[in-house]
């Protein structure tokens, strides 16, 4: 694909719409209006990490046909590497120049094992976490 | 009274006191006149009266300054203190040619007066009496030929009165005695230059500047302007080649300037496309990432070769993500051939992104990401808009927001598109659905307010802004210190259509009071520009502020006052209630009762609101005042207060059109509207010789326009009408008038309008009018004109649509509720999206013509 450029901005009171928007829209819940208020007081979406990802989980478990849950991590994140091991992911691979634009460019790659008989495997991408 | 003269120890006095008031220290001034007055003597002592009146004048205390000012006058009229401080008083008044007056007065007294010369000069110019001006200016030259100011205020006087060799002589003998060392930059010396060289270039001398700019460009510190202006100059002289060099290094510093292409094609003088096309080409390959050499072509050429430019610039700004794409690419739309191109190649480009990620099926490489489509979609959203397609246009937007609905420049575009079919309700609630995205973000929240105020919602409108004004005071009045004139004249405007005449009118007058206080506020620039040499800005400013009330807002402003005053001409209002005339006679006894009571609970509400404002306001000003007199600073005088009720109730409301009128007589002689304008008013006036001078100077602009029909019949028709005028001008207006109507009678000269404008409805519509207003018989055959639908109208588009159903309903054609309605379902199939005319019960889209004909109008409004 030609270069998307993708950046990063904050969510301030002013432009939570623009995040509600996007939950409603990507997400089949919606979330009420204390959440968006949390979300603006902790300031750095805490707990919206833990939130998402308990909702990948529910989905993978409802849906049943998921044997297992894998990502990629950049090797330096440790606070990402630490919070996903609590959600039973390990570490079981290393990539080594995955990333094109950052370093260091290696990547550890995590799985969660669903631990569900049917043989399918679905992969959930997530990029740099 | 004879002049007392002051011993040693008052005349001290008085001049600590005069010390006082240049220091400001205003309260301790006044113990000193005290001292001296307190003293049987010299309780009479004219100069201490007046330095008394003065003093106060800058507590504010206003009345009391004058009669001071005016009884220390009288006791001593021979002094040029007294008079010179009544100067003053006038000024701080704004009273301008008094204070002139007053100023000539003390220099008869005391010639050489250095002080009091400075003063007049500073008034003189202000008022633009730049012969007075030049002529003060050469006394204080006389008086200080040391002081440079006086070499500057000399020079500009000549420079203004166009006597460009006596300036230039003046610049150039001051700049000798500058002596400023070659390699050394001082910014006041580089700005005197520059004037300098501006003099003569309007001069007209193009060797002298070009010779001067070369002699000093080293100690200039804008070497910017240096360039620009040796490539104009060359220009001018002919010296073609190194004009063209000029030019290529100034878009080597800057490829976006189109002035500099401009000056390059002049310059190099090609006479075919291809040539300029090789020319752009080169640039572009030496400025890859500039747009303009990329744009500038698409102007030139047609045909195949437009496609393949067009093709390569659309898709690089797809691909990029380019918002104002669309808006950069409109001034081709006058093109029809270009249109269709532009429309081909973009359909394309989004039934091929839909299924593959590619501009077109055939294509390989690297694949476009999602945006590319959101753009192109968002593009051809505004391109149906602009070709009048709406429905079309709304499925393009709304397949971008499907998309992307956090983007808030796609809401944007839906609003609009909305206005442009007529629904401004809807347009409105587009607009705040934008500006919630984003509500730090003022830009998208003005634009909100004025799609509110489009849609008559003035009082969201001004809740909106006030999430951007300031705390503590209400939106309307800050936005109105602000002299935030858009959403004044877009206030006027809704006000207007609600038939709220007195608010309109408040604002209006807002508005011109801005202009007022931008005229005075260039008073202090005429010293300080002096003072830090920046003469090039400081003639701009003079050159701006003498034809200020020309820019638009100006011109929306008057033109609301105008309209508002002749319809409160033809129907005033009466001092006993605001609402229409109540048809008693299809009312029952009970419910007329109803509507009275209520008309009287609302006139009480109303009447409790004003009182509690009124309260209010006082109130307010109280603290002003206090505020000011605690802060002893010089006041210019409070402005009345406007009261819409009393606006609109105005005695004499032809007069104060004419207030408005005349600085767009002046100004905006070459806008049709302001001649029409002048025009109804004079006709109500019954002054032949300006209705007459009016329509001459319209029918020089536009002989076809459809409002000057109507003016030309209604004025033929009232000439004929007043067979008692004197026999001079009964002689120029026939004339004058044979000129415009070569012998036809009314009826025939509206036949020929009506058959030479058969395709345009605007015209029609006029046509049809007069041919009701001159024979009431015909009002079938009217009707039937103005309300044709056939195919060969040009011009069935929203906004004449809507101006043919409001003549139907406000009596141009009489009594024709049942054609209206016709003609409004008729319109409704063609249009089916503008609220003007959907079915009554729908949602109303704001429309005055629809809220006039209900007798609770007024009731609805003052609840707005």
């Amino acid at each position: 694909m030609k270069g998307s450029r993708i950046e990063l901005g904050d969510v301030t009171p002013h432009n939570i719409k623009q995040l509600k928007r996007l939950n409603q829209v990507i997400f089949p819940v919606s979330y009420n209006d204390k959440f968006y208020k949390d979300v603006l007081e902790v300031g750095e979406l805490a707990k919206l990490g833990t939130k998402m990802l308990n909702h990948v989980l529910n989905i993978c478990e409802k849906d049943g046909t998921f044997d297992n849950i894998y990502l990629h991590v950049q090797i330096s994140n440790e606070s990402a590497i630490d919070f996903y091991r609590k959600f039973g992911f390990e570490i079981i691979e290393t990539k080594k120049n995955y990333y094109k634009r950052i370093e260091p460019a290696d990547a550890h790659v995590l799985q969660k094992n669903l631990k569900v008989p049917s043989g399918q495997n679905a992969d959930m991408q997530k990029t740099d976490n | 009274m004879p002049n007392v003269q002051l011993p040693p120890k008052e005349s001290n006095l008085f001049k600590r006191i005069l010390k006082c008031y240049e220091q400001k220290q205003y309260k301790n001034g006044l113990k000193f006149c005290k001292l001296i007055l307190s003293n049987p003597k010299f309780a009479e002592h004219g100069e201490t009266l007046a330095m008394k009146g003065l003093t106060l004048n800058c507590l504010g205390k206003k009345e009391e300054a004058y009669e001071f000012v005016r009884k220390g006058l009288r006791n001593d009229v021979k002094s040029h203190v007294c008079w010179h401080v009544y100067g003053l008083l006038q000024r701080s008044d704004k009273k301008y040619d008094e204070a002139i007056k007053c100023y000539r007065n003390a220099l008869k007294l005391d010639k050489d007066n250095l002080q009091i010369l400075r003063d007049l000069s500073l008034l003189q110019i202000q008022m633009r009496d730049l012969e007075g001006y030049r002529e003060t200016r050469y006394q204080l030259l006389q008086l200080r030929p040391t002081q440079r100011a006086s070499w500057i205020g000399y020079a500009i006087a000549y420079h203004l009165l166009k006597d460009y060799d006596m300036a230039l002589k003046l610049l150039e003998e001051f700049r000798q005695t500058q002596q400023i060392p070659p390699n050394k930059i001082d910014y006041e010396y580089s700005e005197l230059i520059l004037y300098q060289n501006q003099v003569m270039r309007e001069a007209d001398l193009f060797q002298e500047s070009l010779e001067h700019i070369e002699t000093y460009e080293k100690q200039i510190c804008d070497k910017l302007l240096v360039e620009e202006i040796k490539g104009e100059m060359l220009l001018k002289l002919g010296r073609l080649k190194e004009a063209s060099e000029v030019f290529k290094n100034l878009i080597d510093r800057n490829a976006e300037n189109w002035c500099y292409y401009e000056g390059l094609e002049k310059a190099l003088q090609l006479s075919t496309s291809e040539e300029r096309l090789q020319i752009y080409e080169e640039i572009s390959k030496q400025h890859p990432r500039a747009i303009s050499p990329r744009r500038l072509p698409l102007n030139l050429v047609p045909g195949e070769k437009f496609r393949e430019l067009m093709d390569k610039f659309l898709r690089v700004n797809f691909s990029k993500g380019c918002p104002p794409l669309f808006t950069t690419l409109k001034s081709l739309y006058y093109n029809t051939e270009k249109i269709s191109i532009i429309q081909e190649l973009v359909t394309n480009y989004e039934a091929s992104l839909k299924t593959c990620d590619f501009f077109s099926p055939y294509e390989n490489g690297e694949t476009e990401p999602p945006t590319t489509l959101l753009w192109v979609q968002y593009f051809l959203a505004q391109h149906f808009d602009k070709l009048g397609q709406y429905s079309l246009a709304l499925d393009y937007i709304n397949a971008a927001i499907a998309s992307t609905p956090t983007l808030i420049e796609l809401f944007y575009m839906k609003a609009k598109i909305y206005k442009h079919i007529g629904n401004l309700r809807e347009a409105a609630k587009w607009m705040d659905e934008a500006q919630s995205l984003d509500t730090a973000d003022r830009f998208i929240n003005s634009k909100c307010a004025k799609y509110m105020l489009r849609a008559n919602m003035i009082k969201e409108a001004e809740e909106m802004c006030s999430k951007f004004t300031r705390e503590g005071t209400s939106a309307m009045e800050n936005l109105n210190e602000m002299q935030c004139m858009w959403f004044q004249t877009e206030c006027i405007s809704a006000y207007q259509r609600l038939g709220r005449y007195g608010d309109a009118l408040k604002k209006c007058h807002e508005v011109e009071r801005h202009f007022f206080e931008i005229t005075d506020d260039q008073f202090d620039f005429h010293t300080y520009c002096m003072r830090k040499m920046t003469l090039r800005a400081y003639v701009d400013l003079l050159r701006l502020e003498d034809i200020l009330r020309r820019h638009a807002f100006y011109f929306k402003a008057a033109r609301s006052a105008i309209e508002i005053y002749l319809k409160l001409y033809d129907n005033p209002l009466t001092n006993e209630s605001k609402q229409q005339e109540i048809n008693s006679e299809n009312l029952s006894a009970k419910e007329l009762k109803k509507m009275l009571s209520k008309q009287r609970r609302a006139q009480k509400k109303a009447k409790l609101e004003e009182e509690k404002k009124h309260v209010e306001r006082e109130r307010q000003q109280k603290n002003q005042k206090k505020k000011r007199d605690e802060e002893e600073e010089e006041t210019s005088g409070l402005k009345e207060e406007l009261i819409p009720e009393k606006l609109e109730r105005i005695e004499n409301p032809l007069e104060e059109a004419i207030k408005f009128l005349i600085p767009l007589k002046n100004l905006v002689a070459d806008n049709i509207d302001t001649h029409l304008l002048a025009f109804e008013i004079y006709f109500r006036k019954g002054k032949f010789l300006l209705m007459l001078q009016s329509v001459k100077r319209a029918f020089a602009i536009n002989r076809n326009n459809p409002w000057l029909h109507e003016c030309l019949i209604k004025f033929s028709k009232s000439v004929s009408n007043h067979s008692n005028l004197p026999d001079v001008v009964s002689k120029v207006l026939s004339q004058e008038m044979q000129k415009i109507f070569v012998n036809k009678d009314l009826e025939s000269f509206n036949e020929d309008f009506l058959k030479h404008n058969a395709t345009s409805l605007q015209h029609l519509l006029s046509g049809a009018k007069m041919m009701y207003f001159l024979d009431k018989s015909r009002q079938e055959k009217a009707i039937a004109i103005a309300t044709r639908l056939d195919e060969t109208i040009k011009d069935k588009n929203v906004k004449t649509l809507i101006k043919v159903s409001e003549a139907l309903l406000d009596g141009s054609f009489g009594n024709c509720n049942s054609q209206y309605e016709e003609y409004r379902m008729a319109c409704h199939n063609l249009l089916p999206f503008t609220s003007a005319f959907l079915p009554a019960g729908s949602e109303v889209g704001g429309h005055s013509a629809a809220l006039n004909h209900t007798a609770n109008c007024d009731v609805l409004a003052s609840e707005i």
